[in-house]
């Protein structure tokens, strides 16, 4: 069990493939958001909110397993 | 004063008058128009305890002091009145193009009284209001009308330059009680019932025309503060999401946070995500940016669907709100289908967050055996045919007519039923977002999510969600400031670029008058304090700021949360204790 990752509809243009059903799956051993981005590929810049566990969260954050990551770019609002 | 007409006018429907009352500047300056000014009006003229659907009841139409400047994010009017959904204030406010015709009409508020004999629609010009026979309108729905009246004017009236009519549809007509007010098609005061008010006085629609140019204190602030809210939104992040994304781009962050609320308030996330989301919609539809009238921002999306049963359907939408409530709570599985639905509750001139909340409820007491209506979860059509029946009155679709606590009553659904004060939430589930429970309670229309958007802080990571303690005083920062924008009545949308100091500057520019950011606050806070006095005046009691009981007691499959009674009293009666009201909620005398 890693980390579950969750990027948002807008994002996945940085990504080859993703499956919306299943999400990612990545190592916790020393993941941060921070980290997480650069592995995946997505520019930090575009990206206005990480949350872990549904909360918004730092970048530097250090990863347990079994954490849900969500990804996001800049929101509006509804 | 500048940045307004002073004066109002007054139309009488009994006797086929009006005339012109005259606004002095110390009110103006104490209310800052809008909403200030509409609670004023209201608690002055609407006799206490009125029928909303009476000819007692006034509904006021207005524009602000920003409408017809070159503020950005001022193409707006408000209607205000007591809401036949709740029977309490009511407040809606509609984009699009409109309110720079009806201001240059030359009227700061259009106050409305009375039951016309027969079918009337009326014209707002200059010279004030001609009464005119809607018996051909009658019936039609919201774009037909709209565009049959729009071209009367063009025909009949010449001098007229630029009109707007706003109008009533089916629903508006059989006082559907949540029946909306629309202009350019597709833009509404949505929520609360004003479409049926203006039915209950057999008011089809208004036409608005003139050449009276707002007069604002000092021009050249104006066109500095838009030169640089240019340059700032070309740098805002929040600018490009809206309009790139536009409002759907929130399905997938409620998703995931298991606050996008599904099958009728069951669920916190949908299985359709991917089918009815942001990434969706562009792709299975044709979309470009829209804006209203002195807009940067562009967050409307003209839609074309592509493909399908609905090829070539075009709507400005959906919008997140109308994707939630017939997405998640109906499970309804498609964008277009969505778009479909959106474009039949535009046309019969209805709410599509409570039409879809009244349809899931129907779904719902199909799925638990209750009631004789075959409508299953995400049966599209069943809904469409339950939409139309809710419009022209007709069995289930009457009941629902009424609004869902007559309704829940009657379908032995009370104790499932989810609304506040009888106004159905927008797209964020309190349970997770806990400060939203405290907006829906305290919202003087109900369950509503715009008042202080709440959701933006708690998303954004400026609030834990989770907190309660100390929330109400951030909340009511927030409340203040969006009441604020409801006097001037600017565009919700601007909230992260108006601050006080830019709203400070603002209304110099426009009325003349100095305010620091206290007296700004001050302003809000005595409007909250009215709007509060008039519900109050209507019965109001703390139990109405209560939440609906599920949310208490039921939690989220996805995150196993609720909020609990105990959670929401701490906050309200923190509320009420900021406010500076007592502990029943009562401002002092």
């Amino acid at each position: 069990m890693g980390v579950r990752v969750e990027v948002s509809s807008g994002l996945r243009r940085f990504l080859d493939s993703y499956d919306p059903a299943r999400g990612l799956e990545l190592p916790a051993r020393g993941l941060t958001p921070a980290r997480l981005l650069e592995q995946l590929g997505i520019p930090p810049e575009e990206v206005a909110l990480v949350m872990v566990n549904r909360r918004p969260a730092p970048r530097d954050q250090e990863l347990e397993d079994g954490d849900l990551v969500g990804v996001f770019p800049p929101l509006g609002g509804g | 004063m500048h940045g307004f007409f002073n004066q109002a006018l007054m139309v009488d429907l009994d006797s086929g008058t009006s005339r012109v009352l005259p606004l002095e500047d110390e009110l103006l300056a104490r209310t800052l128009g809008g909403r200030g000014l509409a609670v004023h009006l209201l608690l002055q003229h609407n006799p206490a305890g009125v029928d909303p659907l009476s000819p007692e009841n006034h509904l006021i139409f207005i524009t602000g002091p920003v409408a017809a400047t070159g503020i950005w994010g001022s193409c707006r009017y408000g209607v205000f009145t007591k809401s036949p959904q709740t029977g309490f204030f009511s407040e809606s406010y509609s984009g699009g193009t409109a309110a720079e015709p009806m201001a240059a009409a030359g009227f700061d508020a259009v106050i409305i009284r009375g039951r016309a004999a027969q079918p009337t629609w009326l014209e707002i010009s200059p010279q004030g209001a001609s009464f005119h026979s809607a018996a051909d309108l009658w019936g039609s729905d919201t774009y037909q009308a709209e565009e049959q009246l729009k071209s009367w004017i063009k025909e009949n009236r010449p001098q007229a330059g630029r009109s707007a009519a706003v109008v009533i549809g089916p629903a508006g007509e059989n006082q559907v009680c949540f029946a909306v007010i629309e202009n350019d098609r597709w833009r509404s005061a949505g929520r609360t019932g004003v479409g049926a008010v203006m039915g209950s006085k057999n008011l089809k629609a208004l036409a608005f025309w003139g050449d009276v140019a707002k007069p604002v204190a000092h021009p050249e602030l104006v066109r500095e503060l838009g030169k640089e809210m240019v340059a700032v939104g070309k740098e805002d992040k929040g600018v490009a999401a809206y309009k790139s994304m536009g409002t759907p781009m929130m399905v997938d962050i409620m998703s995931h946070v298991g606050s996008f609320p599904s099958r009728y308030w069951h669920q916190g996330k949908s299985p359709h995500q991917e089918s009815i989301n942001a990434a969706a919609l562009h792709q299975r539809c044709q979309v470009k940016p829209h804006a209203c009238l002195k807009c940067f921002m562009a967050c409307g999306r003209m839609s074309r669907v592509k493909e399908g049963r609905h090829a070539g359907l075009v709507i400005e939408g959906p919008e997140y709100e109308t994707i939630y409530a017939f997405g998640g709570l109906c499970e309804v599985d498609s964008i277009e289908e969505i778009a479909w639905l959106n474009d039949i509750c535009d046309r019969l001139g209805m709410d599509t967050i409570t039409a879809g909340n009244l349809v899931a409820l129907a779904m719902e007491a199909h799925a638990q055996g209750k009631g004789d209506y075959p409508i299953a979860y995400g049966d599209v059509d069943a809904a469409a045919r339950l939409l139309e029946d809710i419009a022209a009155r007709r069995g289930l679709g009457a009941v629902l007519a009424r609004g869902i606590r007559e309704a829940a009553a009657e379908l032995d659904m009370g104790q499932e039923a989810i609304h506040v004060k009888g106004m159905e939430p927008a797209g964020y589930d309190p349970r997770v977002l806990k400060g939203m429970g405290l907006a829906y309670g305290t919202s003087p229309r109900g369950a509503c999510h715009l008042r202080a958007t709440f959701y933006k802080p708690e998303l954004a990571g400026m609030v834990d969600p989770e907190q309660i303690e100390g929330k109400a005083q951030v909340f009511v920062e927030w409340e203040d400031r969006l009441c604020f924008f409801d006097t001037l009545i600017l565009c919700r949308f601007y909230r992260d670029l108006y601050q006080w100091d830019r709203l400070g500057r603002m209304v110099k520019a426009v009325t003349g008058l100095e305010l620091s950011e206290d007296e700004m606050r001050a302003l809000a806070r005595r409007v909250m304090d009215d709007t509060r006095r008039f519900n109050l005046r209507e019965g109001l009691t703390p139990a109405d700021d209560q939440l609906p009981p599920r949310f208490y007691s039921q939690a989220l499959p996805e995150t196993g949360k609720v909020i609990t009674r105990q959670q929401m009293d701490t906050m309200l009666a923190e509320y009420y204790r900021v406010r500076g009201w007592d502990e029943m909620g009562r401002p002092a005398d």
